[in-house]
């Protein structure tokens, strides 16, 4: 057994400002209904990328949000683990671009995690695992995505794909723990219900067939949550918070009822209504919205999905520390309310959807 | 208008409603508590096939906001899942009730609006 400890000491959150109603995605596509969408499904917008915005720049915002509030020397860091399944690179690495945009740091253990959506979670538990067997003192956990350039038009995900990033500083300084967290428990699984062949730029998914089956989502967190909760001995109600993955805004809800937590508990961390499917980010964004809101003493349960992955879940024990945590830039909550809307045909363009020919004739054509 | 005037003339227009039935019977023996952050509260009783305000009743489960996103919800530019679901409320609601109630408000919200036209 190891005395050290682990835990959250900064966190930052980047949302792109663009977005998109389902009603404008409705508006060209006219597959689906309306209630479905914004009744059923509980999404009501989603996140546009702007044309120079991708998982490596939002990483780098939310990066330097989580550095500022730390206010500690970047060279205090000893670890980067990037989390997400979107990379713009297909062979090249983003973590290291990752480690040079955020300072002057090269002795820095880092790697990107590839693990479908639940990649910014499994950044998180590396990052974790890291600090607590003393490899180094403090680590970045990022995750990143951006489904919504990844997603082919036309189709149901449309409606919900979208963009995010946050970053997680783990450290083992108990004096400047936010929040403790605890072991994971993890269900693995290999379900093959979303995925992207070599050369594909766009995302195949099983889509709701997939959630309403019960063999995917439903299934992994409700059986990690069960287990955890038998192993550790909690109740449903031992948590002032639960923050789950949110494909779509109905899932936190479904599972919520499903595990015998109550609405109360889930509400303070929902995004997907907002901002859609935020792939990597989802938990970890739903977490630091989350923490923006918790009080010493507050545990906050956290599970994760990712398709075609499993589920893990933990619990966090938000200390004293969050008090004069110093949380400069904006908040989780400005940056979903910060946006700008724009049209279908907008969202194309920035997203690489309308590609202009590669063959210019001048310089202006 | 006040909120207790507007949620005094919503429930007399619910009970004039044969529209929403099937969702006061669903609901019959619950009581909703629908509280102001920091201020005055109200208790909807589902009794008898119908809702009356009742201060003395226990509360089943609770609705509580800001005056404005009560006052955005009672004057329909706000739906009740919309203000779950952005976090602008505390609720102890769930998809089986809230959808019910959110039904039967609107019924009183519709008329309401039917009334002006």
């Amino acid at each position: 057994m190891t005395d050290r400890h682990a835990g959250i000491v900064s966190y930052g959150v980047h949302i792109p400002k663009l977005r998109m109603t389902v009603e404008e995605t409705l508006r060209i596509w006219n597959n689906t209904l309306l209630a479905i969408v914004k009744e059923q499904l509980l999404v009501s917008e989603r996140v546009v990328l702007a044309p120079d915005e991708d998982s490596i720049t939002m990483a780098v915002e939310a990066g330097r949000q989580a550095l500022d509030r730390w206010a500690q020397p970047y060279q205090n860091i000893g670890g980067l683990f990037l989390g997400t399944c979107t990379n713009p690179y297909d062979s090249r690495p983003a973590s290291t671009i990752l480690v040079e945009a955020l300072g002057d740091n090269r002795r820095v253990h880092c790697a990107d995690i590839q693990f479908s959506t639940k990649s910014g979670i499994s950044a998180l538990q590396i990052a974790r695992a890291m600090v607590l067997c003393g490899t180094m003192d403090n680590a970045f956990a990022i995750g990143s995505d951006t489904m919504n350039r990844h997603t082919a038009p036309g189709t149901f995900q449309e409606y919900v794909a979208s963009s995010a990033a946050a970053a997680f500083i783990v450290g083992s300084d108990p004096g400047q723990i936010i929040a403790e967290v605890a072991p994971f428990e993890t269900v693995v699984s290999d379900l093959s219900e979303s995925f992207r062949l070599d050369g594909e730029r766009y995302i195949r998914s099983g889509g709701l067939s997939a959630l309403e089956s019960g063999v995917g989502l439903f299934k992994h967190v409700s059986q990690a949550v069960t287990e955890y909760l038998k192993k550790y001995e909690y109740k449903p109600a031992d948590f002032d918070f639960v923050v789950f993955q949110q494909p779509i805004g109905v899932v936190p809800v479904a599972l919520c009822l499903r595990l015998g937590f109550s609405m109360e508990q889930v509400i303070p961390g929902l995004i997907a209504y907002e901002i859609g499917d935020v792939g990597s980010a989802s938990p970890l964004v739903s977490l630091a919205l989350t923490l923006d809101q918790a009080q010493p003493g507050q545990k906050i349960l956290l599970a994760a999905h990712g398709f075609g992955t499993g589920a893990d879940v933990t619990v966090l024990t938000v200390t004293d520390r969050i008090v004069e945590y110093r949380r400069s830039g904006l908040s989780v909550e400005e940056q979903i309310k910060r946006k700008e809307m724009v049209d279908y045909a907008t969202a194309m363009k920035y997203e690489g959807k309308y590609m202009k020919v590669a063959h210019a004739l001048t310089a202006w054509l | 208008m006040s909120l207790n005037a507007t949620i005094t003339s919503i429930l007399t227009r619910i009970q004039e409603s044969t529209e929403c039935q099937s969702d006061l019977e669903r609901l019959e023996g619950e009581v909703l508590q629908f509280k102001v952050t920091d201020g005055e509260e109200y208790r909807l009783a589902f009794r008898e096939g119908t809702v009356q305000l009742d201060n003395t009743a226990t509360p089943t489960f609770r609705f509580e906001g800001r005056s404005d996103v009560l006052a955005s919800i009672f004057d329909g530019k706000l739906t009740p899942l919309a203000a779950i679901l952005t976090r602008r409320v505390k609720a102890t609601l769930d998809p089986v009730r809230g959808p019910a109630i959110g039904r039967v408000i609107a019924a009183g919200l519709r008329q309401k609006a039917g009334d002006g036209a």
